[in-house]
Parts: C-alpha cells; structure tokens; sequence
C-alpha cells in the first residue's frame, strides 16, 4: 500500500513538473512571437528623422511648402495637366529630356529602383513624373514611350516652353539650352528631384547624386511628419 | 649565293609581321564596359567602359568608332554637375594615365552613341583610336535599364 502510495505521488510530481515546462514553453514562444511581432512592425514603420539628418541623406525639405502658381501643361496622354493635377498624392517631379543620353536615363532608373522599394500603401498615393525641358523635340507621344520604358507606372510632361520655364523657376530648378561645336544643342538642367505635397505645394526637394534607399529613407520620413 | 639571302629575306619579314602583329596585340589597355540599350523615343545612349593603362606610357583615347558603320555618331562626353545643375559637354579627348585606370560612369564620362537603336542582348563593336596612331577592337554587351543601373553600382563597390 504504503509503497504504491510513493509511486501515486511521485507520477503526480511528474505530471505536474511536465505541464509547468509545457506552460513556460509555450510562454516562452509566445513572448519571443510578440518581441518578433513588434520587430517586424517597427521595421515597415518609417523612420522619423530630423532635418539635419535628412541634409545629410541629401533631401531637403523647405522651411514652409510654397503655393505654387496656376500652370498649364500637357500630360503625355493629350491630356491638360494643371496645378490642381498634384493634389490628392505626393509627386516626385524630375526635369529632363529624350535628347541626354547620360543623366536622364540614370536618373529615371534610380527612380524605378527606389519606386520598387517602397510598400504598396505608400506607392499607391507616389505619383512619379518627367517635365521636359525640351518641348519642341519631346511631344507626348515620345514622351509617353521614353517614360513608361524606365517604370509603366511614371508619366511624361510637356507643354509650352514658357508654361514649362515658369513651373520650373516655382520649383527653383534652372535649365538652359545651350549650342553645341559640333551641331545641335543641349539643354542644361537642375539634377534635383522635387517633392511636391498631397495639397499640391512644393514641399522638398533630393539633390543629385541620387541614391534609392536614401530616398527611400528621407521620403519616408517626410510624409510622416506631414500634418496637411 | 642568291638561295641564303632569299631565305633570310624571308625569315626577316617573317620575324617583322610577327613583331608588328604582337605589338599591335599587345597594347597595353584592359578594357571592359558595357552599353545601355536606346529607351523608345530617345535617338541616343551610351556606353561606359573602364580603361586601364598596364603600360608605361600615357595613353590619349582621341575617338570611339563603330565598327563597320561610319555613318554612326560615337562621341565622347562627360556630365559635369556643379551648384545643382548638369550640364552634358563633348571631350576633344581623354587621357590615360600610364598604371592608371580611367572608369567611366553614368553622371560623368561616357561615349554618347546615336544614330542607332541598340536592342539588349546585342554586342556592341567599337574601335578605340588612340593619338599615337594605334586602335583597339572591343565588344561590349547592350545591357537594359534595370540591370545598368546594377551595374553601376556594381563597378563603384
């Protein structure tokens, strides 16, 4: 009797020290799962960073957005582009031309490449845009082909070489066509890429040399700190 | 009498084709590079290589030509940017410091190609004349715009 009753108590120690490293495991789990939870969500939150930090990312953002004046452009699909086309999304807008073999290409392809790296929700309200500083070579049409090779999703701009200068001088980015010896002529243009707010005004803007998780970095945290 | 020379004659120019052709061979520049392929509206791209002088002399690059087609413009360029502003400017010529390597990059020098659609996949022929009167065949792959871009980043790391 008095040795089965040993063998009763000793099962029930064990069964009992089973299930309490069952309940420290599975604890244990848990709180590594939520550490990991809270990881992964702090990772796809932007990061908040000052704009001395953002200077040094090579963005910066202007002390208050600047209203910008009525204009009247083309997009590249015919259609009238005007100051309220920037409202409702945030807009990267780039000034360049078919004619540069160089910089424009590579600018566009550091836009795709820092375009892929963003998130769905943020890419779905970044509106990417060429404005031509070329007018009489770049038509829609030509446009529309240049642009959609770098990223189907950016648009091409065109208009009046004065609408175009006039957006542009809002903007702060000088261009120049200048002739060259050996024929033809070039257009000399500001390499920056500016960042207009969701209420249309201008709000940034990425100096050259541009690179895509920079701007990924530095876009990020400005539309965060926006209270439009 | 006259068999000896004849065969000397021989030898000799024998010796001097072979001399000729290995130092024709044996200029010394590495070259590597690649060409971005044309964007649909656009007449013109570029090409990037790297160069690097093995000799011991200076070399100065003086054209780029296209192989087999006269009729195609290969120019050389550099991107200067100063104070925001980029400006495209042809170069009269490059030089090539002896040990040195010259790398050619997107937003700086690069060989402006137009008058031809260059598809990916392709490879492109060109001839490198130097002043001192010698050339050099190349080819380099047409890359797309993605992996150019890759590639850039590629050469600076």
């Amino acid at each position: 009797m008095n040795h089965s009753g040993l063998n009763n108590n000793d099962m029930l120690t064990e069964q009992r020290q089973k299930r309490g490293i069952r309940v420290t495991i599975a604890i244990l789990l848990l709180f590594i799962v939520a550490v990991l939870v809270g990881f992964v969500h702090k990772l796809s939150q932007p990061r908040v960073i000052t704009d001395s930090e953002l200077r040094l990312n090579g963005a910066v953002k202007l002390q208050k957005a600047r209203i910008l004046d009525n204009f009247q452009l083309v997009s590249d699909t015919g259609e009238v582009f005007h100051t309220d086309s920037l409202k409702g999304q945030w807009t990267l807008v780039f000034f360049g031309f078919t004619h540069c073999p160089d910089i424009c290409p590579t600018t566009l392809s550091t836009l795709n490449s820092f375009y892929q790296l963003l998130d769905g929700n943020t890419r779905s309200n970044t509106e990417i845009i060429l404005v031509t500083v070329d007018p009489a070579r770049d038509n829609p049409k030509i446009l529309h082909d240049y642009v959609r090779y770098f990223n189907k999703e950016f648009h091409g701009i065109t208009g009046d070489f004065f609408e175009i200068k006039r957006f542009a001088s809002q903007l702060n980015v000088p261009f120049n066509k200048v002739m060259l010896d050996e024929g033809g002529y070039t257009v000399d243009h500001g390499s920056q890429v500016v960042l207009i707010n969701p209420l249309g005004h201008y709000h940034a803007f990425f100096k050259a040399p541009l690179d895509p998780a920079k701007l990924k970095l530095t876009y990020r945290s400005i539309r965060a700190t926006f209270n439009g | 009498m006259k068999k000896p020379v004849l065969s000397v004659w021989i030898i000799a120019v024998g010796v001097l084709l072979f001399v000729s052709r290995a130092y024709a061979i044996a200029l010394p520049l590495q070259v590597e590079g690649y060409a971005r392929e044309t964007p649909p509206g656009a007449p013109m791209s570029a090409a990037y290589l790297s160069l690097h002088n093995t000799g011991e002399h200076l070399l100065l690059l003086k054209a780029v030509e296209l192989r087999g087609k006269q009729d195609i413009g290969v120019d050389l360029h550099t991107t200067e940017s100063s104070d925001g502003i980029s400006r495209m400017r042809p170069l009269e010529q490059l030089a090539i410091a002896a040990g040195q390597k010259l790398q050619m990059a997107p937003g700086g020098v690069h060989l402006m190609i137009h008058g031809l659609q260059l598809r990916e996949g392709e490879l492109l022929p060109l001839r490198l004349v130097f002043t001192n009167g010698s050339s050099l065949e190349i080819e380099v792959p047409v890359v797309g715009p993605n992996k150019a871009d890759k590639e850039h980043h590629h050469h600076h790391g």
